[in-house]
């Protein structure tokens, strides 16, 4: 009989260690998931951003950085800006990225955008992104990268 | 000796778990590593093409400033290419309070930035190699490399 209870005490010791590890284990892996998906999304709207600032002219950002309006060659006006409440990127009012991105920060850095000022327009852009998962793993990608415009005040 | 046999068996497949955990966890960082080490490289050929620009802004020879060799370049400073001292780019850091890279900053990160910088084609050509090299995971190295070329085409 005390064999018996021991054992059974022994299991249920084990089991419910192992499943708590299990589950967790499953936790882990689900925000690790969220989160890589998170960047890869947070990496189009950036290559997006990239892409047509690299053809912009007319280079303009807000006071505190979070909005940078410019003329783009193809498609007239375009407003980039960081959604603090949504922790969403914008392009023209419209969220860029998805709901399971949440970009914590997204500031960009202007340089050379005055008129005949005898430089060529660079934006640097920096951004945090991290999921939207609520349980999970509490990690933030700092990214930045630098675009120069293409287009030439000469 | 049944009770043994298992509690091994469960200890080993809770050490497999455990395992798992730690090794997923940190093939997050490595991933979330090359991320930005992939947009910081192809910042350093940017900032190359930039200062190309400036140049032809201001009506100096195309390559005016760039020569042969390994350089770091700052987003944040004037453009100057500065030569790499010693071996080893130096180490970029992290201004927690702007959320930059640059070489001024509190906190100092993993990432080494080098600009290489070759002059062809009778100096009407430029092959600017941005590489990015860390060291993460068990130590091992890592590293990003983008390639760019840019001609005169201003002549």
């Amino acid at each position: 009989m005390i064999e018996l209870l021991v054992a059974l005490g022994l299991f249920v010791v084990v089991m419910s260690i192992a499943s708590t590890v299990f589950i967790q284990s499953l936790r882990t892996q689900h925000s690790i998931v969220a989160l890589m998906a998170a960047n890869d999304n947070a990496s189009l709207s950036i290559e997006r951003m990239m892409r047509e600032m690299r053809i912009g002219l007319n280079f303009k950002t807000n006071n505190d950085k979070t909005e940078i309006s410019f003329v783009s060659q193809r498609e007239g006006p375009v407003k980039y800006s960081w959604n603090e409440d949504e922790e969403t990127i914008e392009r023209n009012g419209v969220a860029l990225t998805s709901k399971n991105v949440a970009v914590k920060y997204l500031h960009f850095d202007l340089f050379g955008a005055e008129p005949n000022d005898g430089a060529s327009t660079r934006v640097v852009i920096r951004l945090g992104v991290s999921s939207n998962e609520k349980r999970g793993v509490d990690i933030i990608t700092n990214l930045q990268t630098t675009v120069s415009s293409r287009q030439l005040d000469v | 000796m049944e009770a043994l046999v298992a509690m091994t068996i469960v200890a080993v497949g809770l050490l497999g778990i455990f395992s798992l955990l730690s090794r997923s966890l940190s093939l997050n960082r490595v991933v979330s590593d090359r991320y930005v080490a992939a947009y910081l490289s192809a910042e350093g050929i940017e900032l190359v093409k930039n200062k190309i620009d400036n140049n032809v802004i201001n009506r100096r020879a195309w390559n005016s400033g760039i020569t042969d060799g390994d350089f770091e370049i700052d987003a944040y400073g004037n453009l100057d290419l500065n030569r790499v001292n010693g071996s080893q780019a130096s180490l970029l850091r992290f201004d927690n309070d702007k959320g930059s890279y640059a070489y001024a900053g509190d906190k100092v990160t993993l990432f080494r930035r080098k600009v290489n910088i070759e002059l062809l084609g009778r100096g009407d050509e430029l092959q600017v190699r941005s590489i990015v090299s860390w060291v993460g995971r068990g130590e091992a190295d890592f590293e990003v490399v983008l390639e760019a070329r840019f001609f005169n085409y201003w002549k």
